[in-house]
């Protein structure tokens, strides 16, 4: 019990909890600030929305072929024999 | 090419330790801002002061925990541009709405409101301040609603359509991704979980203040108002969870039979197994012990609904694999300049299932090329590990039947006056304060990693979804976030003890415990 008096009465003399949180917060600030500018303010996509060669360089990533001379096996078929 | 795996598992722990570290600190956030509300609309209509000490004593904790948390999940945006950059652009029209409304949520009605309920107490009239208190509430729960908009959606992508012009799913109908099942079973589940964890840290708390006979006037009221809420809470989550496993039968088969470990299709109505130990390697479940007709009344309701099970949803699993690479096929022809209206029927004939065919990208470049082996190690990632899920679940489920009995037997002793003498249940409830975080985040795991090999459920698989990013990097980013994210819980754990151990003598009324000489200590 003395012990939470003490701590009780440091309360009464130190900071005020809105200081405290107040100081928390600005740390908070500066640590997202220092987070976001080293590793995120690049971001690939801008406005969550990327060039659209870019998706289907990724997606598709076979390079583009003239629709003519697409081989067999890249045209839909009804049905693709199953292969197991 | 695909980035390499080491990077999109860098970029899933990354998002996964801040998502989870992130949601320590929301449920009380949720919770504990109706506890307000409750405490203070009894003082609205009573006048007691006593309960206008709680509202102010537990709305110091509730400021605490809310400086925490505030801006935390700000850094999940942050990844989404960066690390995640392809899924950024997949849901970019959906997810601009709901984000955008989230961030007026939180910034207008909760920000601005938290500022005049602690400020505002000697400047607003009862009535007006009670206002206050609601709308922090409110605004809140209302940011959680759209952001579990936004992640129902991911399990279940209505109301939106792939076009293969811009390469992304574009919105057909916000009321379908607003309205979407699993995000309204989700929502309400998460908040009602919210308000357990919150009731559970009341009533541990107030329990304490019991322990050591301290202000008792004050726990025993506090103790009261948890352990009501607590039980409506936890009946709540307990039902709505019931809720969230029937939708998820019904629009996420793979994932509910992952959590049971349903392996084969059972004549309906299907065994519930209670606990075993699943073999994901032989396909089996060894020492289980099964309840007969229960899963299936869970998940289909009805007596003569079979629950698919897992080797049969493979076989489905499969044929859409191989009906993905016909759609691959025809997303390339058109593409490559084939925009004739023959190519465009043949494509949105065929791309459901492009999702499925883009599960092929992990291992051949060339998706209709993909050889019978390749085919089958699709098909074996588009179940997730059962064990973890099979667990974890259970693990959550067992937590939830511990918190009804704390506060069944909680309420019941209160009603009864002879809390006093269980002071076991007081024990209980202070050692469970934990708990409910520990049930919280095993559910996001349960969810999240039920959803896998999707980031978005049948769209996009996780492992395109990630940007090409350098490794050391991704180290070092998720290092800077445990660093950033460790001191903060150090920082909030020692404000929370601190002004938990003073209790009410933290308001400086001159009424409480610390604030009385040694000789007048009240004792119960």
């Amino acid at each position: 019990m003395p012990a939470w008096a003490s701590i009780h009465r440091r309360t009464r003399r130190g900071l005020p909890l809105w200081l405290e949180i107040a100081l928390v917060l600005l740390i908070k600030v500066v640590a997202l600030f220092f987070l976001w500018k080293t590793f995120f303010s690049h971001p690939q996509t801008k406005h969550m929305a990327l060039p659209t060669p870019a998706v289907e360089q990724h997606l598709l990533s076979v390079p583009p072929l003239p629709s003519q001379s697409l081989p067999q096996s890249l045209l839909p078929s009804p049905a693709l024999p199953e292969r197991s | 090419m695909a980035p390499i795996e080491e990077v999109v598992n860098l970029s899933r722990l990354q998002f996964a330790a801040t998502a989870m570290y992130h949601f320590l600190f929301v449920p009380l956030t949720l919770g504990l801002s109706w506890i307000l509300v409750i405490m203070e609309s009894v003082y609205v209509m009573t006048g007691r002061e006593v309960y206008r000490d709680m509202t102010k004593f537990w709305g110091k904790l509730f400021a605490i925990n809310f400086a925490m948390g505030v801006t935390t999940g700000i850094t999940l945006e942050f990844q989404f541009g960066t690390n995640w950059s392809y899924y950024s652009h997949y849901v970019g029209d959906i997810f601009g709405t709901p984000l955008a409304i989230e961030g007026m949520m939180a910034f207008f009605l909760e920000s601005s409101f938290v500022g005049l309920m602690f400020f505002g107490w000697n400047r607003l009239s009862k009535q007006a301040h009670l206002g206050v208190t609601f709308l922090v509430a409110l605004g809140s729960n209302l940011s959680a609603l759209w952001i579990l908009i936004a992640n129902g959606w991911m399990n279940n992508p209505v109301g939106a359509e792939f076009n293969f012009e811009t390469m992304r799913m574009e919105l057909v109908s916000m009321t379908e991704v607003i309205f979407n099942p699993v995000a309204q079973v989700k929502f309400v589940h998460t908040v009602a979980s919210g308000y357990v964890a919150a009731s559970m840290f009341v009533l541990g708390v107030s329990s304490y203040y019991l322990l050591k006979a301290r202000d008792t006037a004050f726990a025993l009221r506090s103790f009261a108002i948890a352990a009501a809420f607590g039980l409506a809470s936890t009946l709540s989550v307990i039902v709505l969870g019931d809720e969230s496993g029937y939708t998820a039968g019904e629009v996420n088969k793979v994932k509910l039979a992952s959590i049971e470990a349903e392996w084969e299709t059972e004549p309906a109505p299907a065994a519930f197994t209670v606990i075993g130990l699943p073999n994901d390697q032989a396909e089996r479940t060894d020492y289980a012990v099964k309840i007969p007709y229960l899963m299936g009344l869970i998940a289909t309701r009805s007596t003569d609904t079979k629950v698919t099970g897992i080797k049969d949803l493979k076989a489905l699993n499969r044929a859409r694999i191989i009906k993905g690479m016909e759609a691959y096929a025809a997303l390339t022809r058109l593409k490559t300049g084939d925009k004739s209206p023959e190519a465009r029927a043949v494509f949105n004939a065929l791309k459901k299932d492009l999702g499925y065919g883009l599960l092929l990208k992990k291992y051949t470049a060339n998706v209709v090329d993909a050889t019978p082996e390749q085919i089958t190690q699709a098909t074996n990632d588009s179940i997730p590990k059962v064990a973890p899920l099979f667990l974890g679940f259970r693990l959550m489920v067992g937590l939830g039947m511990l918190f009804l009995f704390i506060f069944v037997t909680s309420f019941y002793f209160l009603i009864r006056r002879r809390l006093s003498k269980h002071r076991w249940l007081l024990k209980l409830a202070l050692f469970s304060i934990p708990l409910p975080w520990v049930a919280i985040e095993t559910g996001w795991v349960v969810a999240e990693y039920g959803r896998q090999p999707w980031t978005i459920s049948g769209v996009l698989p996780t492992h395109l979804s990630a940007s090409t990013l350098q490794v050391g990097d991704l180290y070092f980013s998720l290092a800077g976030f445990m660093g950033f994210y460790t001191l903060l819980l150090v920082v909030e754990l020692y404000l929370m003890f601190k002004y938990a151990r003073l209790g009410p003598s933290s308001l400086h009324t001159g009424k409480y415990h610390f604030e009385q000489p040694a000789n007048q200590i009240s004792h119960p």
